[in-house]
């Protein structure tokens, strides 16, 4: 596993964008802004979402019209993540690239996070009252929502933590 | 600016100061709340300021989307604020000195100004609007001014971690 992403951080550290990426300030700058603004958009929908499925807030749309109106911004924001964010990966090297702990922990966590957006959006896509059929549902969406929220929120904070790695890995 | 580097030097030998600079978690802890703070501040302002623009929430009232928009900015402002402050202690004559921090604050600056202006002379006609696109050039106006400002916020702030020099 490790050495399969030892080859492909070595396929990015190899690319075309590799110098402007590493060794130009303002196209590394402007591209980790446009990574974070584009993930500001997504964290906000996610809120809106996340805290209305809760029952915390929101209470001028149902949690199935929430996933209507936010769920386009999440995944049209998540792309721009994407793009940027395999952008930065050429010019990441070996500290913070995909060989690194802190961000297999980031994709990890991104993972479980696309995961539980998913299912939030499609269980309200398929049935609006979904989450309330009964109290199992109800108490389900209570963990599930703000769950969702936090591990974006988390996958947010190992991204920022992929410059101080030894933070969580000192061994690293 | 000489003046004000030596007037904050104190600052950073403070015990709050001192914690900031020295614990392991202090810094990467507050730096990473500052950052999910800070995108929602973004996310929030932006959704309102595209409605105000007529480019998402139609379908829905300007009143409605500030009610549902604007307890998360003020929320995340307040979080944005404080450990900004906290991160500002531990380097204040760096901070100051910085090309891209002064630019970061002018830009918050502006963007208050611009809010002042729209709460207080826009905004008192909303109910005139409030289901109408598009809205009238004022609020336009002050959702481009305010759009640009965060937008330049976030990309100034981001640029602080690469240019930021010991003062």
């Amino acid at each position: 596993m490790q050495a399969t992403l030892a080859a492909w951080q070595a396929a990015f550290s190899s690319s075309p964008f590799t110098e402007s990426v590493a060794g130009v300030v303002w196209v590394k700058a402007m591209l980790e802004s446009v990574h974070i603004l584009a993930m500001g958009l997504l964290l906000f929908s996610i809120g809106m979402i996340s805290l209305r499925l809760a029952g915390l807030g929101g209470r001028s749309s149902s949690p199935a019209e929430m996933v209507r109106r936010f769920s386009p911004w999440v995944w049209s924001a998540l792309a721009v993540v994407f793009i940027t964010g395999l952008l930065l990966l050429t010019g990441a090297g070996g500290r913070r690239g995909l060989t690194t702990p802190m961000f297999q922990l980031k994709m990890v966590l991104m993972l479980c996070a696309i995961a539980a957006t998913a299912l939030m959006q499609l269980t309200l896509q398929s049935r609006q009252d979904f989450w309330t059929l009964n109290p199992l549902r109800r108490a389900l969406a209570k963990v599930l929502a703000p769950a969702c929220l936090l591990l974006w929120m988390f996958t947010v904070c190992a991204g920022r933590w992929l410059a101080y790695g030894y933070v969580l890995f000192p061994d690293a | 600016m000489e003046k004000l580097i030596a007037w904050l030097k104190p600052l950073t030998d403070t015990p709050l100061a001192q914690w900031v600079q020295a614990d392991t978690y202090a810094f990467p802890g507050l730096e990473a709340v500052h950052v999910i703070s800070v995108m929602l501040v973004f996310g929030s302002i932006a959704m309102l300021d595209l409605r105000l623009l007529g480019l998402s929430s139609r379908g829905h009232s300007a009143t409605k989307i500030t009610h549902e928009v604007l307890p998360w900015t003020w929320a995340a402002f307040a979080v944005a604020a404080v450990t900004g402050a906290l991160l500002f202690v531990a380097q204040a004559p760096s901070y100051v000195a910085n090309r891209e921090f002064q630019i970061k604050m002018g830009l918050m600056v502006l963007a208050g100004i611009n809010l002042g202006v729209f709460h207080f002379m826009t905004w008192s006609s909303v109910r005139h609007w409030d289901n109408r696109l598009p809205t009238p050039a004022a609020a336009r106006v002050a959702a481009t001014i305010s759009l640009i400002c965060w937008t330049g916020v976030v990309i100034a702030g981001r640029w602080i971690g690469w240019t930021l020099t010991s003062h």
